[in-house]
């Protein structure tokens, strides 16, 4: 390809119109032409305008999804998102379409040195497993998600991190998620459903885990999710000294 | 060529919360309740841009839910200097709305053949011209020549490639790409769209 006509293409990439040869290529030239990166970017904006009139409304449990997933979503830090390229980002996102958290994690850090390579494949593998058995669970989210009745509860960690909750009674299922808890060593954080003084055990998240998600079936007629910290391995009733955020069902 | 004087590409929100670009920022530090009122603020454009391309509610939904969610976790590479905040995350919701339309395509041939006998060019041209309602994009697009108009159509909502435009619209490659390329900046300097 000659240098004019990767310049002519700038109409057809800013239309996501090229295929994925071409967009590598014609993205390697931009970093190289401040003049063909400026133009881009206004293109960009022009063909956003086109979208100005086919704004709809989505449908409302959108939200709660959008919301339920970002709150268990980690972020790349400034210097991470200038190192991950669009084109890895985005296969690091196909990837894990179903909330695997820790995939993204590992994924992203592979290829970061030969030094962390082999701990690096054996994250990969343990985030495959982990998405295996999330995916058992994925349709079922999905619709907990999906439920016109869902609402989002949240609160911050006692010592940091946030419990989310969306919880759908018509489905009479719930989706907890535990993000950015803070390391509590070997012990576990463990979930439960109360009425009144009885607690219903939901299972701990794993020893040492600090962030998942987590299907709860059975809501019947809690009035109250908890989270803990207990001994390795998970207790069978709750530490009321433990008790790191209560989210109010009623 | 001197760019006429119009009004500001985005309409100045009332919300003190600020804008989309107020808001991209504060996400990209870890700010959840703002990206809840970003959410609210551009859900209807980034769903209703995906349910052009994919033409499927619940597909459009998941690109919808995929592509707030790349905002959010790339927010930091946002940069206000190199554009807006709405035109960086309709380019990410389009980029994966397109992804999703040519994988569903890749995945059977049989079915890119329903989908073009169900949907013929001028019929999506048409429709796409007259769903733009914005006075001013649509006397923009009006003044284009019919050739750029439908390329930049064809491949802004029915996700082609350029090559797939020209098999369409029956015109050599090389054409194409540049009635793309000049018909863009045709409507960049008629809508004063600035970066």
């Amino acid at each position: 390809m000659t240098m004019s006509d990767i310049h002519a293409l700038s109409g057809a990439y800013a239309l996501d119109s090229v295929d994925d040869i071409e967009r590598a290529t014609f993205e390697r030239h931009l970093r190289e032409c401040d003049a063909c990166a400026q133009e881009v970017r206004e293109l960009q904006a022009t063909v956003a305008r086109l979208a100005d009139e086919s704004a709809t409304p989505p449908p409302p449990a959108l939200r709660a999804a959008v919301l339920a997933q970002v709150a268990q979503t980690p972020q790349l830090t400034t210097g991470q998102a200038a190192r991950v390229s669009r084109s890895q980002a985005a296969q690091v996102t196909r990837w894990r379409r179903y909330a695997a958290v820790s995939v993204a994690a590992a994924v992203a850090d592979v290829g970061v040195g030969l030094g962390t390579w082999t701990i690096s494949e054996n994250r990969v593998r343990d985030a495959r497993s982990q998405l295996a058995a999330e995916r058992r669970d994925a349709e079922n989210i999905r619709l907990v998600l999906a439920s016109p009745d869902a609402r989002v509860l949240t609160g911050p960690g006692r010592d940091g991190g946030t419990v989310t909750l969306v919880v759908s009674r018509a489905q009479d299922a719930a989706v907890a998620m535990l993000g950015g808890m803070p390391d509590v060593g070997n012990r576990t954080y463990q979930l439960w459903l109360q009425k009144g003084n009885d607690a219903r055990d939901m299972g701990p998240l794993g020893d040492g885990v600090r962030s998942g998600t987590r299907l709860i079936r059975g809501l019947g007629d809690a009035d109250m999710f908890g989270v803990t910290v207990e001994k390795p391995g998970g207790a069978k009733t709750p530490d009321p000294q433990q008790y790191i955020r209560g989210l109010s069902l009623s | 060529m001197p760019r006429p004087v119009t009004r500001p590409l985005q309409p100045v929100p009332e919300d003190p919360s600020g804008g989309p670009d107020e808001l991209l920022r504060r996400v990209a530090r870890g700010d959840q309740a703002a990206f809840t009122t970003l959410y609210d603020q551009v859900a209807p454009r980034v769903y209703g841009l995906a349910l052009r391309v994919v033409r499927d509610p619940a597909m459009a939904e998941e690109v919808t839910q995929e592509a707030l969610v790349e905002v959010w976790r790339t927010a930091a590479r946002f940069d206000t200097a190199k554009g807006s905040a709405m035109s960086w995350l309709l380019t990410i919701t389009h980029r994966r709305a397109v992804d999703r339309v040519r994988s569903e395509q890749a995945s059977s041939a049989r079915m890119r053949k329903v989908a073009t006998v169900e949907t013929p060019y001028d019929e999506v041209v048409e429709q796409a011209t007259s769903r733009i309602e914005r006075q001013q994009v649509r006397r923009c697009l009006g003044g284009l020549t019919e050739l750029q108009r439908e390329s930049i159509l064809l491949a802004y909502f029915n996700g082609h490639t350029y090559r797939e435009v020209s098999e369409l619209l029956d015109t050599p490659l090389p054409t194409i790409k540049t009635r793309m390329r000049d018909g863009l900046i045709r409507l960049r300097d008629c809508l004063g769209v600035t970066a």
